[in-house]
């Protein structure tokens, strides 16, 4: 497996955390997700400020982005990303249980990069988050900016 | 002359049509009377001034011992003449005035003559018009015209006149009245051979000045017909009618019998007494005569009339009956806005009898706004003369605001002035409640779709996600725990994770029929034949190694939103190929009829059919006529084909027979409607 980047995973429901997480593991994908719980944690880690104030400098390889969220949603943090410079050609991918079409369009039209709607069955669940995660960790090259991750951790899958 | 004419009436506010229709046989020769008789005057004056040049005594009316006519005489016939023409009709500006001049001109000849007379002079002007030489002749006639054409003039002269003067226009028929009895007399008196007048200064009036006044009078009083006492005779009335037979039955009769008697008494026919019995005997059989015939024409004049106000009666019941059986407030009003007709209806909604409506206004019957506002509309009406529609409210029956729809129309009489208004009301409160409350519906029906979606959004998020859990940690703690499972403990768990999978398709399916209903529908041309031949394609995928006899007819293009009608295509033919699974051979029919204006496609199969009884359920949303374990499927295909079709405005239906095959059929409209 070739360098794994790091993800931006923002999500409120812990159900789906650690059913996401599992999913990641299973590939060998878990060791570099960054877990933000609702928008405003999200919009903290991406400007370095809050409890990720501390955290190194640099963009995630892709922001896996719930919808519905308490205190920010996650159109709200998409449409605050594409406002920021230097967030501005940051990979996002909408990981979201909604299908409703008003969703989808503005979703894209705030220049979403893909747009995913969460499986309900098990395994078509664990095949997509495989299908992100190999993609946009591994295979997608990042626009300028990204944060490289320390090669120490390289080949820890 | 008026008849005809439009004539501005009211200081010339408004023009009307005195009277529309042709003028009568009576009326056309009134009106060439004055340039006829202008003519005539003109022509015999100017013969008897040739008279006097050609020295021919009968051209200048010397029958007999007859006197002639002056030449001063005739050159003020011809002035006259001059002065009826260009004053025959009611014209003005320099026609009036030259005409009224030369009326002067004539009368200054009467005056003239008079002044002759009294001073017992002669002041010879005729003698400037002929030659001298006629005085040598001793003529038997003095140098003057006779007293009687002197004064005639002054008369017929100012009769003249009064046609172009306001002032003297009431004397103008009396005037040329007194000189057609004076010519009169003459005349009838030359006939019967009497010399009137024939005093030793005076001289008797020619027979050619008798005649030419007569034509004078008659042409003065033609001029004006509209005038009294010649308008009389005009009309179309009895008195007229009669008056048009008995006055020239007078006028002819009599000096015609009194010449016959004494013509006859003359030639020694019959005594004195005799005669006078006879022309008593004679005058009253022709008058008699006379008069039985004009009887008989008022009779059938009446009789006529009549006839025409039983009509009239006729056609006023039917009117009355409709006014009053109708079920519009009906009313009358003057200019002043006082009722004066109102229906039976309005008696009802006012609650006024017909005798204490009538001369109240609309001030007596609601408040003061509302009867300004009505009454505004009703002189707006007066105003444009047309009719106005427009709204009012108000509450006369106490039983809350009634909205009232009312048409004013101006009236007009016979001649085109305004006599006042008519009301048709109509109670539209019915009409405006229904309204009220099709738009609050229409309200509730949008804030219940904009409830239904914010559901439809939250079902999608927040109901699915628990449903992902549940099949995601049996998921996980079957690979945790599932070797420590026993056969029974993995099956409850596979059946916990087949719900969960059951009951986020039935979200699914609950979704989509959902949005089938509030997506707006994006209409062009499908060709239903090779949509049929695309989705036939797609669900025969789901359907490798059965045997389906596909029997496709020929299908036309209709108008409507291609994703939905693919969708009810392939809920139809999906479930054609899923009920025909237990047959070795499916037989599947799309067949399309046009009928009544509207596209009908049947989709038939040979499957197991259902139980026509349960028919009106299929559509429903959920519902299912077999079991899960039979045929699998939510219930929710043919709930979304009748949400469609409907909102193609068409309609759908199903028949069947257990084990005996199915038919679908939807029909659709040919004229594109409004749908929802």
């Amino acid at each position: 497996m070739s360098d794994v980047k790091r993800i931006l995973y923002v999500e409120d429901c812990a159900e789906d955390v650690e059913l996401t997480l599992a999913a990641l593991e299973q590939n060998g994908l878990a060791n570099e997700v960054v877990v933000a719980r609702d928008g405003v944690e999200a919009v903290e880690y991406l400007g370095r400020t809050g409890r990720f104030a501390a955290e190194p400098a640099g963009n995630p390889a892709v922001v896996l982005l719930d919808i519905k969220m308490p205190r920010m949603d996650g159109l709200e943090v998409l449409r605050w990303i594409r406002t920021q410079v230097h967030l501005r050609s940051l990979p996002v991918v909408m990981l979201t249980s909604s299908r409703e079409e008003r969703d989808i369009v503005e979703s894209y039209q705030l220049g979403v990069n893909a747009y995913v709607v969460k499986p309900v069955a098990f395994q078509e669940f664990m095949e997509a988050v495989r299908t992100l995660g190999l993609f946009w960790a591994i295979l997608n090259e990042p626009g300028p900016g990204a944060l490289r991750h320390p090669a120490a951790r390289r080949g820890a899958a | 002359m008026q008849a005809d004419a439009c004539v501005p009436m009211d200081g010339g506010r408004r023009r009307s049509c005195v009277n529309p229709n042709p003028p009568s046989a009576y009326q056309r020769v009134c009106r060439l009377m004055p340039s006829a008789a202008s003519a005539a005057v003109v022509l015999a004056a100017l013969v008897v001034l040739c008279g006097w040049w050609m020295e021919r005594s009968v051209w200048r009316g010397q029958i007999g011992a007859a006197a002639p006519m002056m030449p001063v005489s005739a050159v003020t016939f011809i002035v006259a003449a001059a002065a009826l023409f260009l004053l025959r009709d009611e014209s003005r500006g320099a026609r009036l005035r030259l005409g009224g001049a030369l009326a002067v001109v004539v009368v200054a000849s009467g005056l003239l003559n008079r002044v002759e007379y009294l001073a017992g002079a002669t002041f010879g002007l005729d003698r400037l018009l002929v030659a001298d030489r006629f005085a040598a002749e001793g003529a038997s006639y003095p140098w003057r015209m006779s007293a009687g054409t002197g004064l005639s003039f002054i008369l017929i002269g100012t009769a003249l006149f009064g046609l172009a003067n306001p002032v003297l226009r009431r004397l103008a028929p009396s005037l040329a009245l007194a000189v057609a009895a004076i010519s009169m007399m003459v005349l009838i008196s030359l006939a019967y051979g009497v010399v009137p007048g024939a005093a030793p200064a005076s001289k008797p009036m020619s027979i050619p000045s008798a005649i030419l006044l007569q034509a004078l009078a008659v042409g003065v009083l033609c001029a004006r017909p509209a005038w009294e006492p010649i308008a009389m005779l005009g009309r179309s009335g009895p008195g007229s009618v009669l008056a048009r037979r008995l006055i020239p039955a007078a006028l002819l009769i009599l000096p015609f019998l009194g010449w016959l008697r004494m013509v006859g008494g003359r030639l020694g026919l019959y005594g004195h007494d005799f005669g006078i019995a006879l022309f008593v005997v004679v005058t009253a059989a022709m008058v008699s005569g006379v008069v039985w015939h004009t009887a008989g024409v008022l009779d059938r004049m009446d009789a006529a009339r009549v006839t025409a106000e039983q009509e009239l009666r006729t056609q006023r019941e039917q009117l009355q009956a409709i006014f009053d059986n109708t079920s519009y407030v009906m009313f009358i009003k003057d200019l002043e806005g006082r009722y004066l007709l109102v229906n039976r209806e309005f008696e009802r909604v006012t609650g006024l009898t017909r005798q204490t409506a009538v001369g109240r206004t609309v001030f007596d019957l609601v408040p003061p706004e509302a009867a300004e506002s009505i009454w505004a509309r009703e002189r707006q009406a007066l105003q444009t003369g047309g009719p106005v529609t427009f709204e009012a409210e108000s509450s006369p029956l106490n039983d809350g605001m009634h909205t009232w729809l009312i048409t004013t129309c101006p009236l007009t009489d016979a001649r085109g002035e305004p006599t006042g208004v008519c009301g048709i009301v109509s109670d539209i409160s019915e009409r405006k409640r229904a309204e009220e409350d099709l738009r609050r519906a229409k309200e509730a029906t949008e804030t219940a779709n904009r409830e239904l979606e914010a559901f439809a959004y939250s079902v999608s998020h927040d109901l699915r996600a628990p449903l992902r859990h549940v099949s995601g940690f049996v998921e996980l703690l079957e690979n945790h725990a599932g070797a420590a499972l026993d056969e029974t403990g993995r099956k409850h768990l596979q059946r916990i994770s087949a719900a969960a999978g059951r009951m986020g398709a039935l979200i699914d399916d609950l979704l989509s029929f959902s949005r089938m209903g509030r997506t707006e529908m994006q209409r062009s041309t499908v060709d239903l034949g090779r949509l049929v031949d695309d989705v036939r394609r797609e669900v025969e995928q789901g359907a490798a190694g059965r045997r389906i006899v596909w029997g496709v007819g020929r299908l036309p293009s209709v108008q409507g939103d291609p994703a939905m009608l693919r969708l009810v295509l392939t809920n139809l033919l999906s479930n054609a190929v899923k009920y025909t699974a237990p047959r070795p051979e499916a037989r599947i029919e799309v067949q399309a009829t046009r009928a009544g204006g509207e596209t009908v496609i049947s989709v038939r199969d040979n499957g197991v059919g259902f139980d026509p009884r349960y028919a009106s359920k299929l559509f429903g949303v959920f519902q299912r006529l077999h079991h899960q374990d039979q045929f699998e499927g939510t219930g929710i295909g043919l709930a979304n084909v009748r949400r469609i079709v409907e909102r193609h405005g068409g309609r759908t239906w199903a028949e069947a027979q257990p084990d005996k095959g199915a038919s679908f059929h939807f029909s659709l409209p040919e004229r594109e409607e409004k749908a929802a």
